[in-house]
């Protein structure tokens, strides 16, 4: 996964995660947790490798095709973006556009059933009473609630989530996080979240993945995540030396990731991680 | 007010106005004024359409009126072992009544207003034929061998009208520019007490009003004289354009001037700095950047504006193209050599306009013309992510 | 480093430091400012005379040349050396010395000079006097009460057709602007070909001034009776619309957070949807507010119109300003309303800013 100004974002991933995993990715700033996240669902191309979600192959160059992955892959971010000034139900109505005729958004006349999954998923996250208010009229941890309705309403596979409550206080960020893994486990979806907050991380996750400049550093269950292991994602990466490693170009051989659902046989890859001396 | 009341009101409203409008068809004012007579018409058939989608839509509501009473009586009472399912938990679509009344009402206006103008939509089924009859005209004037004496000397005419546009716009801009400072000042909230600031304001909107054109005919062709700018007529249409220009410059800085930082203003007060003092040490840094920039982009503005002028003696290119030198003076109308003038008009503004844009980014942003590519990929910017936060 | 601190706080009041000089600019750009000073006096001086020519690629067209070029030239050193002592950037001087060698040509390319000493001289002999107070004793009756000379159409009527035709142009010109700021803006364009193109069409539109396109339409359109009707008119507007809302609009699109349309892409949006769903509504406070400063610029444009000739309030303004003499008082009382019109319409579309957003 090379930046067009050559700039290596991912370097030698293999990870296979299976269906239903709720995965933390941690990490530091600049480790690679964003683009591997937008990389799952093509915001960000990838360059070499092959990246499959279930059975279909991610191609950043078929828009038509990546619509269709998209709309069964949702993603939240950091900062929400809802659109502020139209009503969280027109909100979490967007995530209906994939599987809505293009005129119906056009003049905002949604059908009677993509209605009825857009509060349904309000309902799941519980700020159902707030539908017909101002997406920017509403507090950050319902602006996240909005955001994960959204995502719901797509009925997706795989949930991405970009920092989802790292622009929140941690009550609501517990919270949230609360809301997204009970969704998750009654609804069996595959979730991968990026986090700074390692305690979060080992809360709500199942498994968690360290990533340092581009790389896996370390991939097993939360119980294995010892403080040790922790260290050595996070504490030597904040030396001067380390954080210069992150410009230098490292050889690049393959990105894949593999999301196959349930069954494994897809994986000849290994599953074990890359770890870096 | 339920919703069945207020359509009916609406209902009620809208067959008042298309009845009152066909009366006023009737009035002697339409009798006198056939625009008045034609948009009322308009308007009562707009308002008739109306009022009869909404007698549809009513009647729709009222059919399924016993339903919903009957919805309502069973959540009223909370008999029959009735309990709140989630349905009932859901907020109920606020009606965004006055919101779409206001709608509908600029839809009638614009009909009435269309009808108005009693426009001959007729014209428009000869219009493709014609226009590209003009262009290709015009076309070939563009492409004719310039080297051809005739040619030539109308190529040298339209540069040297549109020369003699760019410099009234300049000196317009100039005027405008170096009144607006003090008037913007003056005309800002947190600069002024209120006794100068109404006036000021006042007077700005005023000028802001008055057409430039508008300014160069009536008031600077008979100070300055009327025709190219050896008769002054340049110059009327320079100074019409600075005194236009000090209305929007004034109002924009005087904005700008408002929106300035509060802390170095209180900073200075508290060290005892007079008042011209607080402005040419507090107020200007701050906003200069941001001044420069609206001049640039009024002398923009001025450009396209002193195009015009000519049109009634105010010197430039607008002479050129103005009826009394080809409209109704000449037959047929010259159109290769109004597609040279367009053509010198449109380039010399774009390049204008590219000069203008390329300083004023520079003073705005600096030396870094390229910011916005790094802007790009965000994200994924490796010099700012690689920083721990 | 380590010289400074042990010094510090060895010693309790620290030896006094050099202090810093303001930076002196380079001098060798400073000459170069002189060199461009001299350029601008040898091109003055070489066409001082009216005469003169430069030669351009297409032919020899004629510069009319500054007047007095030697005072041009001490002016331009004078503000070379006004930035050299106040120690002004080079890019600065540059920048004020560009803009006195500008206004210094635009200036006597129209005989800024000679027109304003000449002023007292028209105030006192001729009817310039009487023109001017003819505009401050308006004849409100003939706005009210007359026709149109020649015809049994009121004055009133005139406004009415101009105000029917800013509608018209202002709602028609908004929505296609509209349209054309979507594409023209690489956030929500298809590619960057069609923005770029949407782009170049734009300035095209825009650098064409609303008479030019009135003289067009009407052209196009074919002339009635009375001038050219208002079709050509409003035309004409919805053009000058088109322009100034696809250029600010466009502005203000590109300057759009980008979270949401990322969120929209997310979901699997297509281009248009995500442009309805998460642009429009972005953009739609800016949208309303440029439409109503369309509104009240084409009223004052259709004053402009009247020159060459279509309906509405302009064209009884030209035919009035034509009448000379007579018609001063008449003008007033046009002017002044239009004043007044424009007024209202201002403080309409403030109240309804206020009331939407």
């Amino acid at each position: 996964m090379v930046y067009p100004n050559g700039f290596k974002g991912l370097d030698n991933i293999n990870l296979n995660i299976s269906k239903g995993e709720f995965v933390a990715i941690i990490g530091l700033s600049g480790a690679g947790k964003s683009t591997l996240i937008r990389a799952v669902n093509g915001l960000v191309p990838y360059t070499d490798g092959a990246l499959t979600v279930g059975e279909t192959l991610v191609d950043p160059r078929n828009k038509s095709k990546l619509r269709k992955l998209r709309s069964k892959v949702g993603m939240i971010f950091q900062q929400f973006n809802n659109v502020g000034r139209i009503s969280v139900l027109n909100n979490v109505l967007i995530g209906r556009s994939a599987v809505t005729p293009t005129w119906r958004s056009l003049i905002g006349w949604y059908g009677a059933e993509d209605k009825e999954v857009a509060f349904q998923s309000l309902e799941r996250v519980g700020i159902v009473d707030k539908a017909y208010n101002r997406a920017s009229a509403l507090s950050g941890g319902q602006q996240q609630r909005v955001a994960i309705a959204r995502v719901l309403a797509q009925d997706p596979e795989v949930i991405l989530a970009d920092e989802p409550v790292a622009s929140l206080d941690p009550p609501t960020a517990r919270k949230v996080l609360g809301d997204l893994r009970r969704i998750q486990q009654d609804l069996g979806i595959t979730c991968i979240v990026n986090m700074h907050h390692l305690d979060l991380a080992r809360d709500y996750a199942d498994r968690i993945i360290g990533m340092r400049a581009g790389k896996v550093v370390f991939d097993g269950p939360t119980e294995e995540a010892t403080d040790a292991v922790i260290e050595e994602v996070y504490q030597r990466s904040l030396t001067a030396e380390d954080i210069a490693t992150v410009n230098v170009p490292v050889s690049l051989e393959d990105l894949s990731e593999d999301s196959d659902e349930g069954t494994l046989e897809g994986a000849a890859a290994s599953a074990e991680p890359d770890r870096k001396p | 007010m339920t919703h069945g009341y207020k359509i009916s009101a609406a209902l009620v409203g809208a067959v008042l106005v298309a009845a009152l409008c066909f009366l006023l068809t009737y009035s002697p004012a339409a009798e006198s004024s056939d625009v008045f007579s034609r948009m009322m018409l308009g308007a009562s058939i707009s308002a008739a359409v109306v009022a009869a989608a909404l007698a549809v839509y009513g009647l729709a509501y009222m059919a399924t009126g016993k339903q919903r009473a009957e919805a309502q009586e069973r959540i009223d009472d909370g008999k029959d072992g009735y309990s709140p399912d989630r349905l009932d938990m859901r907020p109920v679509k606020p009606a965004k009544f006055w919101y779409n009344m206001a709608l509908i009402s600029v839809a009638v206006l614009f009909f009435a207003s269309a009808a108005g103008t009693g426009m001959t939509l007729s014209a428009f089924l000869e219009m493709p034929a014609r226009i590209w009859d003009f262009s290709t005209q015009m076309a070939a004037g563009v492409f004719q061998n310039p080297a051809d004496e005739e040619v030539r000397g109308v190529w040298d005419s339209a540069f040297e009208a549109m020369l003699e546009s760019v410099a009234i716009a300049w000196v317009g801009t100039i005027v405008g520019a170096l009144f607006s400072l003090p008037c913007g000042i003056l005309a800002a909230r947190n600069m002024t007490p209120l006794a100068i600031y109404i006036p000021m304001r006042f007077i700005l909107s005023v000028i802001r009003a008055v057409p430039e054109i508008v300014f160069a005919v009536a008031i600077f062709i008979p100070l300055m004289g009327v025709g190219p700018a050896h008769m002054g007529g340049a110059m009327a249409g320079a100074f019409a354009l600075g005194i236009s220009s000090i209305g929007t410059l004034s109002k924009l800085i005087s904005e700008a001037i408002e929106g300035v930082d509060a802390g170095p203003l209180e900073a200075s007060r508290a060290s005892g700095a007079s008042h011209l003092q607080l402005i040419r040490w507090a107020v200007l840094p701050q906003v200069l950047p941001e001044v420069l920039a609206i001049w640039l982009y009024r002398f923009e503005v001025n450009i396209r504006a002193s195009a015009i002028l000519g049109a009634l003696g105010a010197g430039g290119i607008g002479r050129l193209i103005s009826p009394p030198n080809g409209l109704f003076g000449r037959s047929p109308y010259p159109w290769d050599e109004i597609g040279i003038t367009l053509f010198v008009i449109i380039a010399i503004t774009i390049v204008v306009d590219q000069i203008s844009g390329f300083v004023r980014h520079r003073v705005i942003h600096g030396k870094t013309v390229r910011q916005k590519k790094r802007r790009k990929n965000n994200g994924a910017d490796p010099k700012a992510a690689a920083v721990p936060v | 480093m380590t010289a400074v601190a042990e010094r510090s706080s060895s010693t309790a009041a620290p030896a006094p430091v050099k202090r810093p000089e303001p930076p002196k600019p380079p001098l060798q750009n400073y000459l170069l400012l002189v060199g461009v000073a001299a350029a601008a006096f040898a091109f003055f001086w070489w066409t001082r005379e009216d005469t003169s020519v430069l030669f351009l690629p297409l032919g020899f067209t004629t510069l009319w040349a500054p007047q007095w070029p030697l005072i041009g030239f001490l002016v331009m050193l004078a503000v070379v050396a006004f930035c050299w002592f106040t120690r002004t950037g080079p890019m600065a001087a540059f920048g004020g010395l560009s803009v006195v060698v500008l206004s210094y040509w635009a200036g006597s390319n129209i005989y800024f000079l000679d027109r304003v000493t000449e002023v007292p001289s028209r105030l006192t002999t001729g009817n310039t006097r009487d023109q001017l107070a003819g505009y401050f004793s308006p004849d409100w009756g003939y706005l009210l009460f007359s026709n149109v000379a020649g015809t049994s159409r009121p004055i009133w009527g005139e406004w009415l057709i101009t105000l029917c035709m800013a509608v018209v142009a202002t709602i028609v010109g908004c929505f296609i602007g509209l349209l054309l700021a979507m594409l023209a803006s690489p956030v929500s364009s298809f590619n960057k070909g069609t923005s770029q193109t949407m782009k170049a069409i734009n300035s095209v539109v825009r650098s064409i001034p609303d008479v030019a396109w009135a003289l067009l339409f009407a052209a196009f359109i074919g002339s009635t009776a009375y001038g050219f009707g208002a079709l050509a008119a409003v035309l004409a507007l919805i053009m000058f619309n088109i322009g100034i809302v696809a250029k600010l609009l466009g502005e203000s699109i590109d300057a759009v957070n980008l979270g949401p349309l990322e969120a929209a892409d997310a979901a699997g949006a297509n281009l248009i949807q995500r442009d309805r769903v998460a642009v429009l509504p972005a953009v739609m406070p800016s949208f309303v507010s440029y439409s109503l400063y369309v509104f009240e610029l084409n009223i004052r444009a259709s004053a402009a119109l009247g020159v060459v000739g279509v309906a509405g309030i302009g064209g009884e303004l030209s035919r009035q300003i034509g009448r000379m003499s007579q018609g001063y008082d008449n003008v007033g009382a046009i002017l002044w309303a239009l004043v007044l019109v424009v007024l209202l319409v201002d403080l309409l579309s403030m109240w309804i800013r206020r009331k939407l957003l």
